[in-house]
């Protein structure tokens, strides 16, 4: 091999290692904005980041809806992905229309064009991911990660509440599993939705929909 | 020639492997995801966020408002009159997949305000994307039966749906600091109230002092501390803990209710818990302490129950200690010299494996003055063998004026989920 080809691949090979390193070495962000009156601090060297996904298709069950008796029922669950360089916390949004603050899956009324009619529907929430670590549990709306998933128990009413460490507000999913953190390697944390709809003898067939939104907050300024 | 050919095949791949992972299909992402800006009163401020569409295939539709973060923390400064001062445009955008849009934050606080605030910017998926709720059978609603057909216990299924519509959503919190040229030297002062002792509540170990602590300022205060318990005349420590080793940071106009826990019980009698605060005010030079004593009485009927909570197999005892019989079960010295001599610890191991034994020691709180106390532990690893007892000496260094208070710390090596057997160590030195 010539002194000549050698210088080549060395060449080459370096020319990879530095494209790469460009590439994947994350880079501090410079501090953004101008100020204006006054003197302005803006410390902002290793700024959290974070994004949020789904499959981005609703999910469906079909149900056989009982004639009579309890009912039969089903659990729906939905899941996102969170990826974050930081702790997060979680909130959900839902809301039904004859009460923002009890999320239920509802549908037209047959017997009454443009009304809705609402079926109970209770909630569990489980997180998951390789290497994840919560700061309290990685579940809500049962005793147990299988409970919250299989049987759920939580109420809209507490999905929807909004930790509040004032007054304490119990039995919300942010306060049963507190501060997630991601995989250390992956950055990745996945949150899984669980809703049960109950059917009973007099619930009225159809397709029930409820839209519920997750809302991470990040925390690591906090 | 070969970067040439770098920049035309494999960059363009690192950068979809980088920037859009296959199994999203709809996402966003937003860096910065907290905003920590300090000005002066009347100042103003611009900032941007970058709001990425990281969906692989659909063009996303976000919503971005301002709302109070004190429906998340419940506490803090009047937020809401905030919205007035800072402004964030646009208020929604329109992005492809892989495309990147700023928003822009302009704060611009009025003359004559100061202190901490916090508020969070929201970003919504909007409704605008989603998909509407898939179709479901309903070709048998009516669910009837007739004819000759019908008869009990008949069951034809009449169909239902459960549609589950997902939507994403980011709170980023802006956190603000207006700041008065040159800071005044004395804090607001800090409300406390009555020092509550009571049994505790479930998983919170077997006696609870809370004490709610209200900030009047406008900054943010920091609180740490210890709750001591003595004996009726004060003199004798019993017991102490801390805030789980936390500094509590207490909002503007906010409250906050401190817990103290103490997890082992006391007989019946009657003592003095006392609450000993450090506050801090950010932005004040001057850092306050509050002494908040109460008397406590334990009774027959409390004495048991603090028992039962606290006790070998009580309900508040779920996650279990190591098995070690540690002799004393405390330390107090109360010192006129600055040189005492040599503890001896006798650590027994009452199970029927070999126990693998670490030693530290943890300050839980200390004079100012005083200085850190010198704790040297002989050996800090120690093995011993089933039924048999081992010895652990603990030497003091010089002690200089004032109370020192911790706590030594034995662990088992392959107990790492259980507690570590704990001497509560109480120095004084006058």
């Amino acid at each position: 091999m010539t002194a000549h080809k050698t210088y080549r691949i060395f060449f080459r090979l370096w020319s990879i290692v530095i494209i790469l390193a460009m590439l994947l070495v994350p880079r501090p962000l410079a501090a953004e904005g101008q100020s204006g009156d006054g003197a302005v601090k803006f410390r902002l060297t290793n700024p959290q980041t974070l994004a949020i996904s789904d499959d981005g298709s609703p999910v469906t069950a079909s149900i056989d809806v009982p004639f009579s008796g309890s009912g039969g029922s089903e659990v729906v669950s939905i899941e996102w992905i969170v990826i974050s360089n930081g702790g997060f916390d979680i909130s959900f949004l839902a809301a039904s229309q004859d009460d923002p603050n009890n999320p239920r899956f509802s549908k037209d009324d047959v017997d009454a064009p443009g009304q809705n009619v609402y079926l109970e529907t209770i909630f569990g929430v489980v997180v998951s991911g390789a290497g994840i670590s919560t700061e309290n549990n990685t579940y809500w709306g049962g005793p147990d990660e299988t409970a919250a998933a299989t049987a759920p128990a939580g109420t809209g009413a507490n999905l929807v509440k909004v930790y509040n460490a004032a007054t304490a507000a119990p039995d919300s999913p942010d306060e049963s599993i507190g501060v997630i953190i991601p995989g250390d390697t992956t950055g990745t944390a996945t949150v899984t939705l669980y809703a049960k709809g109950i059917f009973t003898g007099e619930t009225q067939p159809g397709s029930y929909t409820l839209a519920v939104s997750i809302r991470a907050w990040p925390c690591g300024q906090e | 020639m070969i970067v040439k050919r770098i920049l035309k095949y494999i960059l363009p791949v690192l950068l979809v492997l980088l920037f859009f992972p296959s199994w999203i299909l709809a996402g966003l992402k937003v860096a910065p995801a907290t905003i920590q800006v300090g000005l002066q009163s009347g100042g103003n401020y611009m900032t941007s966020i970058r709001l990425q569409n990281i969906s692989r295939e659909k063009e996303e539709r976000f919503d971005i408002y301002l709302e109070s973060i004190e429906k998340r923390l419940a506490e803090g400064s009047d937020n809401i009159s905030m919205i007035s001062w800072i402004k964030v445009s646009p208020t929604s955008l329109i992005l492809s997949p892989g495309e990147t849009g700023n928003i822009s934050i302009e704060i611009a606080p009025p003359e004559k305000i100061v202190g901490d605030f916090k508020i969070a910017l929201i970003v919504d998926q909007s409704p605008y994307n989603l998909a509407p709720a898939l179709p479901v059978d309903n070709s048998d609603v009516a669910g009837i039966q007739l004819g000759k057909h019908r008869r009990a216990g008949l069951s034809i299924p009449r169909k239902g749906g459960l549609t589950l519509i997902k939507q994403l959503s980011v709170g980023i919190p802006v956190y603000i600091r207006v700041q008065p040229t040159g800071l005044p030297k004395t804090p607001p002062p800090v409300r406390m109230e009555d020092l509550l002792i009571e049994p505790a509540g479930n998983g919170e170990g077997s006696l609870l002092a809370s004490l709610m602590v209200e900030n009047t300022g406008n900054f943010d205060l920091q609180v740490s501390g210890a709750c001591r318990i003595f004996d009726r005349a004060k003199k004798q420590l019993l017991k102490i803990t801390d805030l789980s080793g936390r500094i509590v940071v207490i909002q503007p106009k906010g409250k906050k209710l401190l817990k103290f826990v103490f997890f082992d019980p006391l007989p019946k009698g009657r003592y003095i818990a006392s609450a000993d605060l450090k506050l801090k005010s950010i932005g004040f030079e001057k850092t306050g302490k509050k002494d908040v004593s109460a008397p406590l009485m334990i009774d027959a009927g409390m004495a048991a129950r603090l028992k039962s909570l606290a006790g070998p197999g009580g309900m508040n005892r779920n996650t279990p200690r190591v098995p070690l019989l540690v002799s004393p079960a405390r330390i107090d010295l109360n010192s006129k010299r600055s040189r005492v001599k040599p503890l001896t610890l006798n650590i027994t191991n009452p199970t029927r494996k070999t126990l693998d034994i670490r030693s530290s020691f943890k300050i839980v709180s200390q004079n100012k003055n005083g200085g850190k106390p010198q704790i040297e532990i002989m050996p800090e690893r120690l093995s011993i063998k089933p039924g048999k007892s081992g010895q652990i000496r603990i030497k003091i260094g010089q002690l200089k004026n004032g109370n020192f208070y911790g706590n030594l710390l034995f662990r088992v090596i392959g107990m790492e989920a259980s507690l570590p057997a704990t001497v509560p160590v109480a120095i004084v030195f006058k």
